[in-house]
């Protein structure tokens, strides 16, 4: 079936809330499966995918992953006794975080300078970090190629020069999870006086301006709906008739 | 960024005088405030008809087959110069029993769509199956908003008889409700399947904001009114008479809304911000002018006259409202008197003195009010702020902000926030969530219903008051990134407080979950800024408001109609046999 880009992100994020993200988190699951959805790519499909194998997230105060810096960069992986790998919901606006930081910000600690490589050991779903690392490379001016097994994606800044189109299919939407490496420079003199390119919009993705929509599995769409309606409450008798301050009626 | 938001954003020297007299976004922002707002020349609707007039929008009705009842499909086309929009409509039989404004609702009495184009056959084919439907249905890109709309079955039955018997319908019957039908839903923006919002932000006419919503209800009106009399032709035969001109005209089309439009003021703070700094900074700029011309000071007292007949004309049967349009009524007089007693119009700064004069001795309404009265009579020194008000960004984490960056973006935006006292059990006693009953939004009482864990985010000084917790716990976060790696719930609270640090008038400056947070005062703000009016709330939390009252009708738009339609009031009763004279009746 075909669906808006407003209903993709609405429903991906009230699906992630559906499954225990926090809000400001589930934000950023719609973002991620939006960016994926713009450049044809089956967004809702990979998103079910994660949100089923990354098990509901712990968003309380302990990380539950281990970050080493070493001194070719930063690697992450589970940490021990945690369950399934690495959540890319998770990861995902953390790492772009992080390199933003790092790379904007004078570095007084080998820990907080801009690495130049991450690896993520067994991470889920790991289509999902691309909107993420192509933030971060806009936002950081930053050269990154991320790759997996069977994908590689390729940034300059805001330019993405290797687009998940080049890569395998298959390599896209996985059920098991991966090693993810990053390898990251700055870009040019941009990124070394700070100046973030976030006020220049992204090259625009083929679909983004026709506004047609786009195309979700119309098994995938109810599955992401029910979990969607997790953010529902059940109606009572009392709530219907005064919740929305109307009557039952409202007719004259 | 537009010039002229960036010239609030950032004033020269130049401009600085203006931007300083700009009321602060902790005046302003204020729920008692905002559910003040009226509507001014700068409201969406406004707006719109402005740009139709001036450019001429030639709108025609391209099919209209409805039966002795009223019921069938129509369709208006409208041809802007170089695109071309159409409202198709469908009107069919409604069990009276099934008929509500709620959302809960399944059945209407008339459902619409605008469509990007001319719809040809196969189009209208496929529109009569799902647009009735209405949400149950689904819909294309071709379709740009979906909508419904359902008799005000006293008033409709009654303008009917009227017309069908030969007669005009009774005025003061037409001023007391002020339209025929009612939309209960306008939705645009992607729902349903229908065209995104991104898809129009490249068309000039409508890149504002609500531009398609406000044609779509402004063809709504036409059809309204083609309806009726359409209806009263078929039966009062050769004995019928048209609705005259100026009844067409003073009828609007009638909205009834709930909490559904209230978390939109706190979801889009960056939008928000732009549509408040550019009405505040629309007030700056008339505060500033040295003198008023004699025309402008006589359009004003003839404005400010108007405005004292419409508060007249303004019903209500909530008893709160009643009471504050009764204040409301004094204080204009008030005004007025004081006006024209120490001759501010003919001073240095009028505007300024009148404003100020209204701050310092008048009531809430009469303040706002006293805004739109002035703003109405200075079109050529505001109207070009219209265009400052879309807003295409998105809220964005900086990650590489220090926490203490962060810690006084706290206590500059959000003191109201960190001093209320959260362990008073009426500080967080309402909670809003969505209802599995059809996705309605409702208000809950968190001590006495279920659903609290479902709550939607909008419970902002609770998220204030844990973040500053965590910035104030001890541990030693040096950068935004850091904090949110370990705390990632902090996150949307993070990006809500770095957004309002650049979009100050993006926040409301009172808790959305209180237990006296009204909700029916962010109803009525964002509907001032649609350009609604005559607000009948029917609870605390749903209202009934009238858009386009008094506007051109579609035949006008290119006849040179003016811009002087604000607070209508109700013409004189035309004769009874009136007919479709453009000067019968006029305004007194």
């Amino acid at each position: 079936m075909r669906v808006s880009a407003n209903e993709i992100e609405t429903g991906a994020r009230k699906a992630a809330q559906g499954c225990g993200y926090a809000y400001g988190l589930a934000v950023e699951a719609a973002f991620a499966t939006g960016w994926l959805c713009r450049r044809d790519l089956d967004g809702v499909g990979i998103l079910l995918t994660c949100l089923k194998s990354a098990g509901r997230p712990k968003h309380g105060q302990r990380q539950d992953w281990l970050r080493q810096v070493t001194a070719h960069g930063w690697h992450w992986q589970p940490a021990a006794g945690a369950s399934g790998g690495l959540d890319p919901l998770r990861i995902g606006p953390a790492l772009a975080d992080l390199l933003e930081a790092a790379a904007k910000t004078p570095a007084k600690a080998p820990t907080a300078s801009l690495p130049a490589a991450v690896r993520l050991e067994s991470c889920h779903a790991p289509s999902l970090l691309l909107g993420f690392v192509a933030r971060a490379a806009g936002r950081a001016g930053l050269d990154i190629s991320l790759s997996w097994p069977g994908a590689r994606i390729v940034w300059r800044g805001d330019a993405l020069i290797v687009p998940p189109a080049a890569c395998s299919p298959h390599a896209l939407i996985l059920r098991e999870p991966v090693t993810v490496d990053c390898a990251i420079t700055r870009h040019g003199e941009d990124a070394a006086s700070g100046t973030s390119t976030v006020s220049a919009p992204p090259p625009a993705p083929a679909n983004q301006g026709q506004g047609i929509g786009y195309r979700v599995a119309l098994r995938d769409w109810r599955r992401l709906m029910r979990l969607a309606a997790r953010t529902m409450v059940e109606s009572t008798a009392q709530s219907r008739l005064a919740g929305a301050g109307a009557g039952l009626v409202e007719n004259d | 960024m537009t010039p002229l938001l960036h010239d609030i954003a950032h004033p020269d020297p130049a401009t600085g005088a203006v931007h300083d007299l700009m009321r602060p976004p902790e005046q302003v922002m204020r729920l008692s405030r905002m559910g003040s707002f009226f509507p001014t020349r700068i409201s969406f609707l406004r707006s719109l008809v402005r740009r139709m007039q001036r450019q001429q929008w030639r709108i025609s009705r391209r099919r209209f087959r409805l039966d002795d009842d009223g019921y069938g499909d129509a369709v208006y086309v409208v041809d802007t110069g170089s695109r071309r929009y159409s409202l198709v409509a469908f009107s069919r039989a409604l069990d009276p029993d099934k008929r509500t404004d709620r959302v809960i609702a399944e059945a209407w009495d008339t459902t619409f769509t605008l469509f990007d184009g001319v719809p040809g056959a196969r189009d209208l084919a496929r529109l009569a199956r799902n647009v009735p439907r209405q949400e149950a249905g689904r819909f294309r890109a071709s379709e740009l908003v979906l909508s419904r709309a359902n008799k005000s079955v006293r008033l409709f039955r009654s303008v009917v008889a009227a017309l069908a018997a030969g007669r005009q319908p009774d005025v003061a019957e037409l001023a007391t409700i002020g339209y025929l039908m009612r939309t209960t839903a306008v939705y645009g923006n992607g729902k349903f399947g229908i065209a995104d919002r991104a898809c129009l932000a490249a068309r000039p006419e409508l890149s504002g904001p609500f531009a398609a919503e406000m044609l779509s209800v402004y063809l709504i009106r036409e059809f309204t009114l083609d309806m009726v009399d359409h209806i009263a032709r078929r039966r009062g035969g050769d004995a019928a008479v048209p609705l005259a001109l100026p009844l067409r005209r003073f009828l609007g089309i009638g909205n009834s809304t709930g909490l559904g439009m209230a978390p939109f003021l706190n979801s889009h703070p960056i939008l928000i911000d732009h549509w408040m700094q550019a009405r505040e900074y629309a007030l700056a700029r008339t505060r500033a002018v040295d003198r008023a011309t004699a025309e402008e000071a006589a359009r004003f007292r003839a404005v400010a006259t108007r405005a004292s007949r419409h508060l007249a004309e303004w019903h209500t049967d909530d008893l709160r409202q009643a009471g504050r349009i009764r204040r409301l009524c004094a204080d204009l007089r008030r005004l007025i008197t004081l006006i024209d007693g120490d001759g501010l119009l003919e001073s240095v700064q009028p505007w300024d003195r009148i404003y100020r004069l209204a701050e310092d001795h008048l009531g809430l309404e009469a303040q706002e009010l006293a805004i739109s009265l002035i703003l109405e009579v200075n079109g050529p020194l505001i109207d070009g702020l219209e265009d400052c008000m879309a807003a295409d960004r998105v809220m964005e984490i900086d990650p590489a902000m220090d926490t203490a960056s962060l810690s006084d973006i706290l206590v500059r935006h959000y003191d109201w926030a960190l001093a209320l006292d959260l362990t008073q059990s009426d500080a967080l006693r309402q909670f809003w969530y969505v209802s599995a009953d059809k996705q309605e939004p409702r208000l809950g009482d968190r001590y006495q219903e279920p659903g609290a864990e479902k709550e939607m985010p909008l419970d902002v000084a609770v998220q204030v008051q844990a973040l500053r917790d965590v910035l104030r716990g001890g541990k030693d976060f040096r950068t935004v990134a850091d904090l949110l790696l370990a705390r990632p719930d902090l996150r949307h609270i993070v990006r809500r407080a770095q957004t309002v640090a650049r979009h100050p008038y993006g926040e409301i400056r009172d808790s959305l979950v209180a237990g006296d947070c009204l909700a029916i005062d962010l109803l009525r703000c964002k509907l001032s800024f649609f350009g609604a009016g005559k607000f009948d709330p029917r609870s605390d939390r749903w209202i009934r408001i009238t858009l386009f009252q008094g506007a051109p009708l579609r035949d006008e738009l290119t006849t040179g109609h003016d811009d002087d339609w604000s607070f209508p009031v109700k013409p004189v009763a035309p004769a009874a046999t009136a007919t479709m004279d453009a000067g019968a009746g006029m305004v007194a």
